[in-house]
């Protein structure tokens, strides 16, 4: 969505809630002359809140503040930026054009490595950039009766060459949590 | 060729399209993605080829689709579409010409065989 | 193929490439498609580059398209910014298992230059490259597994 779409949905829904709110205002019983005695045609529209019979007050209520969620949501929506992570990392960014490679692209380049780890069945990782390298942290679930500090260095040995190797990046650390996999998980991969 | 004495307009795109045709390296005149200037005539037009007079210049305009080949110099091609233009207009009366502007508009990858 | 009548030395890159295209005798245009043909095509010659991929909602409609013409679109995941003299390339590519990333992307960028420079007379800026996944070799094991 286009940062212009982006700033109108938000003060759309900006404009709701403060709308919604001050309609809720009135109408628990807040006196709209308090709140719109410097704007005389808010402060009549609002008096049409004022003293509502209780069912009325119900419906007030219960439509005001489903307006108001609904503006929050909205709102939400409109501000997932500061996501945790970037969905590529930058490998190169010289004068003649950048490198990038996709998260997932390496998270599975990373679980596959695991994976060839006799006793791993299932890994997933996280990957994160820090300026002493990358941070790779999984959660391995891991066959009973295998050796869980052999598998987990493997696991570890196997994601840090292969991860250097393709993207040219020094890992600092791979964190393995490895966890063995219940029976009753019944260990099949395809769904 | 059209070489009667009337040489219209059309007459002389649909020649220099011809010509154009017979470049080697040229796959196709006018064709592209987006619709092509044509030059038009009483119930024909030719697309791809662009003829425009003032009292003293002629001026072309050639749209072409070239045919992909590792060794291919579109700045090469240009120019042998422009010469092969810009002779046929002035053999039939449409000179002098100044300027021939080739616009590359498509490439063909598979030799121009297909499609 | 063609007879390089007018062909000046390659060194004269730059400003001679660029005037080739605006001369006294005309103008010669060359459309994106066109660019990002070339570009493309280059950029699959090297051995290592798995397939040039759309990404986003045009890549998901274009993998539609591809699977119902089957062939891969020849600009697919390429997309070109061409001026009068310059161009910019991304690309989106997948890569195969095994590669080093940042010497296959060196060794593709410089391809496509030279390439776009070569065919269009057109200095390449930049080349952005864009690896979305990398290609494993059991990947193609399971597809098979799957039409079984």
């Amino acid at each position: 969505m286009s940062a212009f779409n982006r700033l109108l949905v938000s003060v759309l829904a900006l404009a709701t809630i403060v709308g919604a709110a001050v309609v809720l205002l009135v109408a628990v019983g807040v006196e709209a002359s308090s709140i719109a005695s410097w704007w005389p045609w808010l402060e009549r529209r609002l008096e049409t809140f004022e003293g509502l019979d209780d069912t009325d007050q119900a419906w007030t209520v219960a439509i005001t503040a489903g307006l108001i969620v609904l503006g929050l949501v909205l709102l939400v929506l409109e501000f997932p930026k500061p996501r945790r992570r970037e969905p590529r990392m930058t490998l190169q960014s010289g004068g003649l054009g950048r490198v990038t490679v996709s998260r997932s692209g390496v998270q599975e380049l990373a679980s596959r490595e695991a994976s060839l780890v006799e006793g791993v069945r299932e890994f997933q990782s996280e990957v994160q950039e820090n300026r002493d390298g990358l941070h790779i942290r999984g959660r391995a679930s891991v066959d009973p009766g295998a050796n869980l500090p052999a598998v987990a260095q493997q696991v570890q040995e196997r994601i840090k060459s292969a991860v250097e190797q393709h993207l040219g990046v020094k890992v600092a650390d791979v964190a393995v949590d490895a966890q063995i996999q219940p029976l009753t998980a019944g260990g099949r991969r395809v769904r | 060729m059209e070489a009667h004495g009337a040489r219209s307009d059309v007459a002389i795109a649909r020649a220099i399209r011809e010509a154009v045709r017979r470049v080697p390296g040229v796959a196709e005149i006018g064709a592209g993605p987006r619709v092509v200037a044509a030059t038009y005539g009483p119930g024909e037009r030719v697309e791809g080829v662009v003829v425009r007079r003032d009292a003293e210049h002629v001026d072309l305009e050639v749209h072409v689709a070239a045919v992909y080949a590792p060794s291919l110099s579109l700045p090469a091609l240009a120019e042998a579409v422009r010469r092969a233009a810009r002779e046929q207009a002035e053999a039939l009366g449409a000179r002098p010409v100044r300027r021939v502007d080739v616009a590359f508009d498509d490439l063909h990858m598979d030799g121009g065989g297909r499609r | 193929m063609v007879e390089a009548r007018e062909a000046r030395p390659r060194e004269q890159q730059g400003a001679a490439q660029a005037s080739q295209l605006v001369t006294e005798h005309g103008k010669t245009s060359i459309s994106n498609q066109v660019v990002a043909k070339i570009a493309g095509t280059a950029a699959r010659e090297i051995s290592g580059v798995h397939e040039l991929v759309g990404t986003g909602a045009g890549g998901t409609i274009a993998g539609l398209a591809q699977r119902v013409t089957g062939g891969p679109s020849a600009t697919q995941g390429v997309s070109v910014e061409v001026g009068e003299r310059e161009a910019a390339i991304d690309l989106s590519m997948t890569v195969d298992y095994g590669v080093s990333i940042p010497q296959l992307a060196d060794a593709v960028r410089r391809n496509v230059m030279d390439r776009v420079q070569a065919t269009c007379g057109l200095a390449v800026k930049e080349v952005n490259i864009d690896v979305t996944d990398i290609y494993l070799p059991e990947e193609q094991a399971s597809e098979q597994r799957r039409v079984e």
